[in-house]
């Protein structure tokens, strides 16, 4: 084999490489999800009154530790999450990037027929609906002022009023189109939460109530939060889960196949 | 030159479904590795409980003997259970005299309604309500420890989990629940 038309070969190569660098990405985060599914398939539900340290899945009610506002609705809730995002516009595609997003850091209870137990979502998932969204113009107006266009909720822009910052990232989008979603956890709301149980310190045992805190585990923690039942998280992680990974092998098979191809093709 | 291609080619393709199958098959054995710690991180979980209330049964009996004159035999029974369950082997066996211990505990508390000075003592409410609490938590326990079993045995039984259960000795898992004949052997027993 001819080695030194190796550096010849490498821009020849690049295009697959791209494949087989993309490739490999899709299956490992596709791999991280169907572990993720795996790991809520295998895990036993506890009740909250017995629950062990360690992994453990929990389903129940949302209780308020903080009664928080959410920013934009002002509704009182557990947990908030609020994302901008505006379209980007560009000659292949359109795309929405986001440029603005704040969580609720505070702990909040979960509750069953047994107890109750607290949870940490910093650093987990929490994957809930979205309970407002609002989409349109920071101004309602395009082209100078002449078209009156949708322009974003009331709410939105009393949010903004009210939050001079945040308004200054708006209005560096001020052209484009924005989306706003807010998601909140309201005291009450059945959730599913999959995390790791550890003893509160200063707690009066390890078992179960209030003497456990559900946070993100330390090294592969897994913290998940989620306002659907398991089987429908189930069922959608694990069709993203297995599309990503049968996808992403596919194209890195074939970016390894074209790597291999230029290479023997410049070798031979 | 197209013939080495296609060998290359070849070559690629069969490397990469072989490291799909050997990334498969471990990843099925460790499935299997998982749920199996599950099923023992559960069950040690059970038997942690068993044993404080085990421990506790003695005080109760210490308690109760000078109020329950005439329920002597009820307290013999559960001594005893208390002695058998320490010997007992495996899940099965171990709930057996578990649900025993259990029915013998709700009779005890039960009969103490007769009893107003018993009633009234506080290291028997004290202990009541200790004992009352374990119960739950080991019903809660019990029923975590026989999802953490049926996951497992649901997997063993399942193709393609069944070839690597079989290969690697993976047996399936005895249920925290009394057999029926086994509960009529105790019961017998208890009514003396």
């Amino acid at each position: 084999m001819a080695f030194s038309n190796l550096p010849a070969a490498i821009p020849c190569c690049c295009p697959t490489l791209f494949f087989l660098a993309g490739g490999l990405a899709a299956a490992g985060y596709g791999l991280k999800e169907y572990r993720l599914v795996k790991k809520i398939e295998d895990t036993p539900t506890s009740k909250i009154r017995s629950a062990a340290v360690g992994l453990v899945e929990i389903k129940g009610r949302a209780r308020c530790k903080d009664i928080l506002a959410s920013p934009v609705s002002g509704v009182k809730c557990a947990y908030y999450h609020v994302s901008a995002e505006y379209l980007h516009r560009s000659k292949n595609s359109d795309n929405w990037i986001t440029f603005y997003s704040d969580s609720s850091s505070k702990q909040f209870y979960m509750e069953d027929d047994t107890g109750k137990m607290l949870l940490d979502p910093a650093g987990g998932q929490v994957s809930i609906k979205p309970d407002f969204s609002s989409s349109g113009n920071l101004s309602g107006k395009a082209l100078f002022g002449l078209i009156d266009i949708k322009q974003l909720d009331k709410k939105v822009l009393d949010f903004l009023e009210a939050n001079p910052t945040i308004k200054a990232a708006f209005q560096q989008h001020s052209g484009t189109t924005i989306r706003v979603y807010e998601y909140y956890i309201e005291d009450g709301d059945e959730l599913y939460a999959l995390g790791t149980a550890e003893p509160i310190p200063g707690a009066s045992s390890a078992i179960g109530n209030e003497n456990l805190l559900l946070h993100k585990g330390r090294g592969e923690g897994y913290m998940l939060v989620s306002d659907s039942q398991e089987s429908r998280i189930v069922g959608s992680r694990k069709t993203t889960a297995l599309i990503s990974l049968g996808a992403g092998l596919l194209m890195a098979a074939a970016g390894l196949l074209g790597v291999l191809l230029s290479l023997s093709v410049l070798a031979l | 030159m197209a013939f080495e291609v296609a060998l290359i080619c070849c070559g690629g393709v069969f490397i990469g479904l072989l490291a799909l199958l050997v990334f498969y098959l471990f990843s099925v054995y460790n499935g299997l590795v998982s749920l199996r710690n599950n099923i023992d991180k559960a069950w040690a979980n059970i038997d942690v409980l068993l044993k404080q209330r085990t421990d506790l049964i003695p005080n109760l009996v210490e308690t109760v003997k000078g109020y329950m004159k005439y329920e002597k035999q009820v307290l013999t029974d559960i001594t005893a259970l208390r002695t058998s369950i320490m010997g007992a082997q495996g899940p099965q066996e171990t709930a057996t005299h578990s649900e025993a211990i259990s029915a013998a505990l709700k009779t005890i508390f039960a009969v103490s309604e007769k009893y107003p000075n018993l009633k009234a003592n506080e290291n028997f409410l004290k202990l009541q309500e200790q004992l009352s609490s374990m119960e739950n938590q080991i019903a809660d326990r019990r029923e975590f420890y026989n999802d953490a079993v049926m996951l497992y045995n649901t997997r063993i039984k399942s193709v393609p989990d069944s070839i690597i259960a079989a290969m690697f000795h993976f047996t399936e898992s005895e249920y925290f629940k009394a057999a029926e004949e086994e509960k009529k052997a105790v019961q017998v027993k208890m009514g003396g």
